[in-house]
């Protein structure tokens, strides 16, 4: 797994005009509506974009930062926040991949204690 | 919710309404799974092509296309098959005749079936939810993809969830018990992954069910008998070296490296965001590339629904789970990863976290007016990609232009048609009647044929110094073969 080159905005395929073209080379036989409902910049934008922030939250990416009791840690961790109704925490979280650098780094880790306190310090 | 114990459906009464919304969802999905069969994909890939030649050798002589008699495992390309699908395969030519509907057929009625098994699983805990999986199961690309090709997976996959729920009923009506084990066998005659998944998950699912389901001694004897008569008659199937020959082709231990890393990397690339939601398995085949295995609005569903039935039932979340986890085994012991194909047991899984996310959103009035729309938005894109672009992008993975080329060539006068090696020879047995294809051996040049008057058919890459007879095209128009004469 490589992990190496994690996407940003600035890896974003921009050229989506080429997208598009490509896309409806082979629409011939379909109404233009339908083209332009499913091959459109904000489509192919929208769609990156997406899959560039939600990469984070992968479990093969998480696998990669942490280890197995990491990530179980990690799950954990995010469930109790949930279960106790600390959103801001999650807020954070969920900020991380837009804002990785240097505001949301660390995180991951909080949630991970988070997930350790819920474990070992019950009240 | 309405369940009391984990997928219990074995007291289940279903009401009429709950029939007519369950035949109406069978109903989108036969039609889902049935619609342009034949067609699209456009053409038979290499295995679908095979099983269609040994099952029409069956029918004919009773013998495979190596001469075997009945046989348990079908030797093939030499990676010996497992003989369900192509029994099946068999019968539907006699009904069908020999085309390639007939061998999508087997796979697409079991997906149409593993809708409805899932809907027997999940109704134990109430109709809604029930129908929800049925319904998810039955729009899931995963799942289609693979109802809509001869794939055993399919089958495997259709024959376990029955098991599940045979052996559910056998809860109460102990004789289901040995439906279950019949169908459960037979899910591990079909495909490889199954005899991976099968075996743990029966063990699994027999310890939590243990105190449930009191069979008297007489019962549990005759149970074992059946079930040891019937192991013992295939028990040469299961350790025989013809039939680990796939396996050991493929396993994780040729990959070479740490082995335990290996084997992790595996197991996670199985629940990696661009698997399951956003590009899926990279192979043609096994998927559109544009869009995951799982949709993208089930990302959410199924953070949510874990978190649901989690904090409901500890011991449905672990089955789940534990479905997950054996269910990505075979891929994690094989050398490809992630792999749908051998993955497909896990669909059911996350149709059920879905389904219980869906539950928990729909119980918000709004979130309905949101998530219904997206669904079917989601449908149509993927209606659009399978029906419009598949044909046109993917139809070279599928084997697109070689019928068209082998049954030009066969129905022409010319005595003798060389055939380059990227045509595997049951394309000539399937599409053409006589024996007039004649292979190039690999070490032979295509440019040194001397037979004047015969034919070649070759891929349009290679440049050849022979006059063009035909282009022939792939669907979407570009050339992808040519025969030439010589």
């Amino acid at each position: 797994m490589n992990f190496n080159n994690l996407c940003s905005l600035s890896t974003i395929d921009p050229n989506f005009t080429r997208h598009v073209w490509e896309a409806q080379i082979y629409d011939r036989t379909v109404s233009p509506e339908v083209i332009r409902l499913f091959h459109n910049k904000i489509f192919y934008f929208l769609n990156d974009a997406s899959n560039c922030y939600l990469n984070y939250f992968s479990p093969d990416f998480l696998f990669h930062r942490f280890t197995l009791i990491g990530v179980a840690l990690f799950i954990i961790g995010i469930y109790h926040l949930f279960s106790t109704k600390k959103y801001r925490v999650l807020f954070a979280l969920f900020l991380t991949p837009i804002v990785y650098f240097p505001l949301g780094i660390g995180t991951d880790i909080i949630i991970i204690i988070v997930g350790l306190k819920s474990l070992f310090w019950r009240k | 919710m309405a369940g009391a114990h984990i997928f219990d459906s074995s007291n289940t009464i279903i009401p009429m309404k709950s029939w007519t919304l369950l035949a109406i969802i069978g109903l989108l999905a036969f039609v889902l799974r049935v619609y342009q069969l034949g067609s699209i994909p456009p053409g038979l890939y290499s295995d679908e092509v095979s099983i269609a030649v040994n099952a029409k050798s069956i029918l004919l002589t009773g013998k495979d296309e190596w001469g075997k008699p009945f046989p348990v495992l079908f030797r093939a390309y030499g990676e010996y098959k497992l003989p369900v699908y192509i029994y099946l395969t068999a019968v539907l030519e006699k009904l069908l005749g020999y085309t390639d509907l007939a061998v999508r057929v087997p796979s697409a009625a079991a997906g149409t079936l593993a809708v409805i098994a899932a809907y027997m699983l999940i109704v134990g805990w109430g109709k809604k939810p029930a129908l929800l999986t049925a319904l998810f199961m039955t729009i899931s690309p995963w799942h289609l993809q693979f109802s809509r090709g001869g794939f055993e997976s399919s089958v495997a996959f259709s024959l376990t969830l029955w098991a599940a729920v045979f052996f559910l009923k056998g809860l109460v009506r102990h004789r289901y018990l040995a439906v279950a084990f019949v169908c459960a066998v037979t899910a591990t005659q079909t495909y490889l992954s199954a005899r991976v998944f099968v075996p743990l998950m029966a063990v699994m699912i027999v310890v939590i069910f243990w105190p449930k389901l009191r069979l008297s001694k007489k019962e549990l004897f005759s149970l074992a008998v059946f079930m040891f008569v019937i192991i013992a008659a295939l028990f040469s199937t299961y350790i025989s070296f013809e039939s680990s020959i796939r396996f050991q082709s493929q396993s994780v231990l040729t990959m070479g490296g740490n082995l335990l890393n290996n084997l992790t990397e595996n197991l996670i690339k199985n629940f990696s965001f661009d698997f399951l939601f956003f590009h899926g398995d990279p192979n043609p085949r096994h998927g559109l590339l544009v869009m995951g295995e799982l949709y993208y609005w089930q990302l959410p569903l199924i953070v949510i629904g874990g978190g649901y039935v989690f904090k409901k039932s500890k011991e449905l979340f672990a089955l789940l789970i534990a479905w997950l986890a054996i269910g990505s085994l075979p891929v994690a012991l094989s050398s490809v990863s992630p792999h749908a194909l051998r993955g497909l047991l896990m669909v059911f899984p996350w149709q059920a976290f879905s389904t219980f996310g869906a539950i928990c959103l729909l119980k918000m009035k709004t979130t309905k007016w949101i998530v219904a729309p997206m669904v079917a938005l989601f449908l149509i894109f993927y209606l659009h990609s399978y029906y419009v672009h598949i044909p046109s992008e993917l139809g070279k993975a599928w084997g697109d232009g070689i019928k068209q080329a082998v049954i030009f060539a066969d129905s022409s006068p010319v005595p003798r048609v060389y055939v380059q090696e990227k045509i595997l020879w049951p394309y000539f047995h399937w599409y053409a009647n006589n024996e007039k294809f004649i292979y190039v051996e690999g070490s032979r040049s295509l440019t040194d044929l001397k037979d004047p008057g015969a034919w070649l058919i070759a891929p349009v890459e290679i440049a050849l110094p022979y006059k063009t007879i035909r282009d022939v095209s792939y669907v979407s128009g570009d050339v992808g073969w040519k025969i030439y004469e010589l």
